[in-house]
C-alpha cells in the first residue's frame, strides 16, 4: 500500500461510520484504529466497529451501498449473519471489500462488544468509542493488548477520568500512581487490587497477575463456547459459500437460513454466565494462595450487555 | 466520567506524565513511546508507513496476509475460521 493510500482506507471507515450515524444507527470505531486516535500506534488495517444490534438491517443496507475501489462489500467466509438476534448475543459479523492496490478494507461489526460494562453509545469520542470502552475490549488473550489497556487507563487518568484506575495492569505503575493520586471508592469496589496498591502490600504483583490470568481464562472459556456453537454453522457455510454469488444480500440470506437451523442465538446464557465465571475462578485458583483470590474483580457487569441492553454497574 | 473534586489532587496531574511516559518506554520500546506522543497527524503518517511496508512484504510470492497484518486484539470466535 502506498502511504498515501493509508488515508483512503481510514477515510472509508470513517465514511461508513458517518453514513451509519446519518441513518440513525449508533456506531463507533474501536480497536486498533481507536488506539491510534488515543495515542497508541500499532499496525492495523482492519476496522472494528460497534453498532446498535437492533439496527442490523440498516447496517447491512449501508454496507451494501458503500463501494471501495469499485468493489462491493462481501461477507468473510463463515461469518455469522449481520442479524440482530445473533449480534445482540455476542456474535461478530465479518466483512471485506476486494479493493485493489489502494487497499482492501476489512470490517468487523460488534453488537454486544466483549467485556463492555457501560453504555458505549453514550460516551463516544468523535467517530470513536470512548477510551473506557476501548480499554475494556482490550482485556483479550494477547499479552500485548494488556499493555495497551494500561496505556489507555493512564491516558484516562491524565484526562481526569478516574475510571482509568480500572485499566492499569502494571503493578509498578500502580505503586507509582498511588503516591500521587487516590482512586475513588467506586473504583476500589470494582477493582479490589487497588486497595493492595494503596496499602503498599507485597501481594500486589501476584494479585495483578492473577487478575490478568482470570480475564484470560474468562475469554478462553467464552471463546470456546462460541466456537462450539459456531462449528455446525461454520461447516455448513464453508460448503455453501463456495457456490454463492458475490452479492451481499444473497450471502446474507444464505447465512440467515443456515443460522436459523444451526447457530444457537444465545450460547453464553445457554451455558450459564455464572458457570463460566466459576470455571474461570477454579482454573485460576489451582496452586494459588486463596488470599489472592479475594482480590479478583466482580466481572458480572462485563456480561450484562448481552441481549441488546447494557445495564450500568452500581 | 468522575471529575476530580479534590483540587489538591488535580494539581498533581502534571506529574502523572512522567509515569505515563516511563510506562510507554517499558511496554512499547523507545521508538513507539516516541511515536505515541506525536501529534495525531504524525501518528497517522507513521501508521501509513507501517502499512506500506507490510504491503511491500505481502507482494512477495507465498506471503500471507495474516503474517503481516495481525488481527487486532478484539477477539471473536468466528475469526478462527474466517482466515
Amino acid at each position: 500500500m502506498d502511504p498515501g493510500n493509508s488515508e483512503i482506507l481510514d477515510q472509508f471507515y470513517a465514511a461508513i461510520t458517518l453514513r451509519l450515524r446519518d441513518s440513525d444507527v449508533p456506531s463507533a470505531i474501536t480497536g486498533g484504529l481507536a488506539c491510534v486516535e488515543f495515542g497508541l500506534v500499532q499496525h492495523t488495517e482492519d476496522c472494528d466497529l460497534i453498532c446498535a444490534a437492533n439496527r442490523a438491517d440498516t447496517v447491512l443496507r449501508v454496507l451494501s451501498e458503500m463501494s471501495f475501489a469499485n468493489t462491493r462489500c462481501q461477507y468473510r467466509k463463515t461469518s455469522p449473519p449481520l442479524d440482530a438476534r445473533w449480534l445482540a448475543h455476542g456474535y461478530t459479523a465479518h466483512f471485506f471489500w476486494p479493493g485493489d492496490a489502494t487497499g482492501r478494507p476489512y470490517l468487523d461489526i460488534f453488537g454486544a462488544p466483549p467485556r463492555v460494562s457501560t453504555a458505549w453509545e453514550k460516551e463516544t469520542a468523535g467517530l470513536f468509542a470512548g477510551m473506557h470502552t476501548v480499554a475494556e475490549m482490550k482485556r483479550t488473550n494477547r499479552r500485548k493488548d494488556w499493555d495497551q489497556a494500561t496505556a489507555l487507563g493512564l491516558a484516562m487518568l491524565e484526562k481526569q477520568d478516574s475510571r482509568g484506575w480500572l485499566h492499569i495492569f502494571d503493578a509498578n505503575t500502580l505503586r507509582l500512581l498511588v503516591k500521587k493520586l487516590a482512586p475513588e471508592p467506586a473504583e476500589i469496589l470494582r477493582r479490589p487490587v487497588l486497595e493492595l496498591a494503596i496499602n503498599g502490600s507485597p501481594l500486589l504483583d501476584r494479585a495483578v497477575q492473577t487478575e490478568v490470568e482470570f480475564w484470560m481464562r474468562l475469554n478462553e472459556i467464552r471463546l470456546r463456547i462460541y466456537q462450539e456453537s459456531h462449528s455446525a454453522y461454520g461447516r455448513a457455510m464453508q460448503a455453501a459459500s463456495k457456490n454463492l454469488a458475490p452479492d451481499l444480500y444473497v450471502q446474507h440470506q444464505s447465512r440467515v437460513d443456515c443460522a436459523n437451523q444451526l447457530l444457537p442465538v444465545d450460547p453464553l446464557h445457554d451455558y450459564g454466565v455464572s458457570r463460566l465465571i466459576a470455571e474461570a475462578k477454579a482454573m485460576v485458583a489451582i496452586g494459588l494462595d486463596p488470599l489472592v483470590l479475594q482480590y479478583l474483580p466482580p466481572v458480572e457487569p462485563h456480561f450484562n450487555n448481552l441481549g441488546g441492553v447494557t445495564h450500568e454497574p452500581n | 466520567m468522575n471529575p476530580i473534586k479534590n483540587q489538591a489532587q488535580a494539581a498533581l496531574y502534571p506529574e502523572l506524565h512522567e509515569i505515563v511516559v516511563e510506562f510507554h518506554r517499558r511496554a512499547f520500546g523507545e521508538e513507539m513511546a516516541r511515536v505515541n506522543f506525536l501529534p495525531l497527524a504524525e501518528r497517522k503518517a507513521y501508521l501509513a508507513r507501517l502499512r506500506a511496508r507490510a504491503a511491500q512484504r505481502l507482494s512477495h510470492p507465498g506471503a500471507q496476509r495474516s503474517q503481516f497484518v495481525a488481527r487486532d486484539g478484539v477477539d471473536s470466535a468466528a475469526l478462527d475460521y474466517s482466515d
